[in-house]
């Protein structure tokens, strides 16, 4: 026994000391831990009874609201396309009015230009016949009266050339500078035109150019010169 | 190496405690065939999972006592005598 | 996926700390110490406190550990108990609930009276258990000489100097345990006859085999003889013995001439010389520096006096259950007195009641059954983890060691399982048994 340890002493020791363990549990720990494992059980029982008759509940609650649901989204259905029409309708129409407006604006903004760059055409006018007349007078050396002179000058920008006649209703006539009333009507005589629209392109230099349908009779000062730079080369 | 009578116990002793030691090939082959029954009988029915382990357990623990004794026995073999 | 990880986690820290601190530390990690192997708790202090006889052993300081631990852990868990536990309390109602849900399966209604004891000594064990798997149990403790039988290493700082692996040590007598007692007394032991006789026996070892000189420590080494030494280097043990008693015989008649050894001590030693060496020479080199490590803590469920004390108790308590349900006819279980009286019906009694007695041997049995049987699993289990970590320090002993932990938790099941058991058929077989 010796061999093997085993010992009265440590044995009695070893007992007692087990058996202060177990009171010390026994009176503090497994009362509490077996109320406690058996009211948790109890409770899960109760809980587990509990939700099943929650879960009868739910399941009549949820068929209800699905037939609640069914009904609403039909009306919600409707009244979604109805809004969704005047909707559509408002932006079409709110995009028409803008684009009439822009278009008006953008019109009114170009004949603005337009007026604009013929007044100060108109003004050059006056200008432009001083100059000439002073240099004509500088190079026939001979004075010229201002009748004479206003002559050239209407010949020089508004002079009509002859197979402008007889071209048909409707003509456009485009000038290097605007042209007075007077001239419009010279013009209007010449050519028997109904409708005449009157266009200016400084780029032509003087003279008239007439355009009717397909028909252009240029009597522009820049056809004639480019008719002499060519019979010169 | 000279071998007196002391050294000759102990190389007595030796082989003994290791002879001792066979008595466990009996409690392996029972442990084995229990721990067989028991998962045979968990395949059949494996609802009775719980009953059939513990009883397993019980088994198990005795068949491995007789193992126990034989280590005790080579025990006592090798330390007490 | 995360499982994976914590499987590969595991694998690198024990690779790390079986592998690689090893490997890091090595002469210091690498190889391990035989320890000691007995079965009776080894004694750290004895006349503890000044109290005569009171002797403290190593599995008792272990057991005292279990109680502090069990007793935090239990009270700590129900210190507040909340519908909802925290992780204390879970931990511990997750155990016990086990345990009760156990007990009311087996034992039905009587689960309320054998819970306590059953749960307590699964607690009380598991922890015991496990305990003793904690590192530097069962390693770390007093170091002290080795005692006669046992195996010594000798120490260098405050450890035992193990260098290779597998050194077994040196099995210790009683002259070195005397020895090397003397010398950690602080009183030098000197014994001049001894020296001279060492070293006349090295000198002369080292005549025989050529070399300029042998040492006890480098050469000869832990663990074999200097005949051992000698023979396996091709030399003859004769030959060392006669030339060592030569050696002895002049050396000691210088030394008595010299007054160092009384002239009647040396006559006596000149006279058994051969004796002497001859004894010298194949075992007993006076060595005094042998130690042991006695560890402060050793499993307590490896102390029978706990295991057999916990079996004697269980075995009490079976019967406490069995006479509380059915007072003291409960006994009639084994001395089957109805049995016997209906013998003139039912011839077959007889037999019933030599069973009854036969009953009587296995219910004591059980009280050695469950001692020994958690005796030899952590004992055992103990010895292996020792065992491996001797013969390989490396990976090896962590396999072992996740074995004993399962081993630890089985144990302490079984047997309160088996408590369970034993007490609820206690309870209620009986009836059954009279009906028939």
């Amino acid at each position: 026994m010796e061999a093997l340890g085993i010992n009265l002493g440590f044995f009695i020791a070893q007992l007692v000391n087990f058996g202060i363990i177990f009171f010390l549990l026994a009176r503090g720990v497994w009362p509490r831990v077996t109320k406690m494992l058996d009211e948790r059980a109890a409770k899960i029982a109760q809980q587990l009874e509990d939700a099943r008759a929650a879960e009868e509940a739910r399941e009549n609650a949820e068929r209800e609201r699905d037939k609640m649901l069914a009904q609403a989204r039909g009306d919600g259905q409707k009244l979604v396309e109805e809004a969704r029409q005047r909707g559509e309708e408002q932006v079409k129409q709110i995009l028409r009015d803008a684009a009439t407006e822009a278009e008006q604006q953008r019109a009114a903004a170009r004949a603005q230009a337009e007026e604009e760059r013929n007044r100060i055409l108109a003004d050059t006018r006056d200008q432009i016949a001083a100059l000439a007349i002073s240099a004509t007078e500088r190079l026939i050396g001979d004075g010229m009266d201002e009748k004479r002179a206003k002559s050239v000058l209407k010949r020089f920008f508004s002079e009509a050339p002859a197979e402008a006649k007889g071209l048909g209703k409707q003509i456009t006539v485009i000038s290097a500078v605007p042209l007075a009333d007077d001239e419009k009507s010279d013009v209007k005589k010449l050519t028997g035109a109904d409708q005449i629209e009157y266009k200016v392109d400084p780029a032509i230099l003087g003279g008239l150019v007439i355009r009717a349908g397909d028909k252009v009779v240029d009597g522009s000062v820049r056809g004639d010169l480019s008719a002499l730079s060519a019979q010169l080369r | 190496m000279e071998i007196n009578g002391t050294d000759f116990i102990t190389a007595l002793k030796t082989i003994g405690a290791g002879l001792a030691m066979i008595g466990v090939i009996g409690p392996g082959i029972g442990i084995g065939l229990v721990v067989q029954g028991a998962l045979t009988a968990i395949g059949r029915n494996p609802d009775a999972a719980d009953q059939i382990i513990t009883n397993m357990i019980l088994g198990i623990a005795f068949a491995e006592a007789v193992a126990i004794y034989a280590l005790v026995v080579s025990l006592i073999i090798l330390f007490v005598m | 996926m995360k499982g994976v990880w914590i499987l590969l986690g595991i694998i690198a820290v024990s690779v790390f700390f079986c592998g690689i601190v090893p490997g890091l530390m090595a002469g210091q990690g690498i190889a391990v110490a035989l320890p000691v192997i007995m079965v009776p708790g080894e004694k750290v202090w004895e006349d503890f406190v000044g109290i005569k006889g009171l002797t403290i052993t190593n599995t008792l300081i272990a057991t005292l550990l279990t109680d502090v631990v069990v007793l935090l852990f239990a009270f700590g868990a129900t210190r507040q108990m909340k519908t909802i536990p925290g992780r204390l309390q879970g931990l511990f109602e997750v155990i016990t609930g086990l345990l009760y849900g156990l007990a009311k399966n087996t034992a039905g209604a009587n689960a309320k009276k054998v819970f306590p004891l059953m749960a307590t000594i699964f607690l009380f064990l598991l922890i015991a258990n496990w305990i003793k798997l904690i590192p530097s149990v069962e390693s770390v403790g007093l170091m002290h000489c080795a005692e006669d039988g046992m195996v010594g290493y000798e120490k260098v700082g405050n450890r035992l100097d193990v260098r290779k692996t597998m050194d077994r040590g040196v099995r210790a007598t009683e002259e070195n345990y005397n020895l090397c007692h003397h010398k950690e007394d602080g009183a030098a032991h000197h014994d001049p006859t001894e020296e001279i006789v060492q070293s006349a026996l090295l000198t002369a070892a080292a005549q025989e085999l050529k070399v300029e000189s042998v040492s006890l420590k480098d050469d000869v080494g832990n663990g074999s003889s200097i005949a051992a030494y000698v023979g396996s280097n091709g030399g003859s043990v004769e030959a060392v013995q006669t030339a060592a008693v030569a050696l002895v015989v002049e050396e000691l008649n210088k030394a008595a001439e010299a007054g160092t050894v009384s002239a009647e001590e040396a006559a006596t030693v000149i006279d058994n010389s051969a004796e002497v060496v001859a004894e010298v020479v194949t075992e007993n080199y006076y060595r005094d520096d042998l130690y042991i490590v006695t560890p402060f803590l050793r499993g307590a469920t490896t102390d029978l006096n706990l295991t057999l004390a916990l079996g004697l108790l269980a075995f009490i308590a079976i019967q406490y259950f069995g006479v509380s349900a059915h007072g003291i006819r409960y006994f009639t279980k084994f001395v089957n007195t109805p049995a016997l009286e209906n013998a003139g019906k039912n011839p077959m009694g007889i037999m019933d009641f030599a069973v009854g007695l036969l009953e009587i041997i296995s219910e004591i049995s059980k009280i050695l059954s469950f001692g020994f049987r958690l005796f030899g699993n952590l004992f055992a289990g103990g010895v292996l983890l020792v065992v491996m970590s001797f013969m390989l320090s490396m990976l090896v002993p962590a396999g072992v060691y996740a074995l004993e932990l399962f081993v630890g938790l089985i144990q302490a099941f079984v047997f309160s399982m088996l408590l369970l058991v034993f007490s609820s058929m206690a309870m209620a077989g009986h009836g059954h048994d009279e009906s028939h």
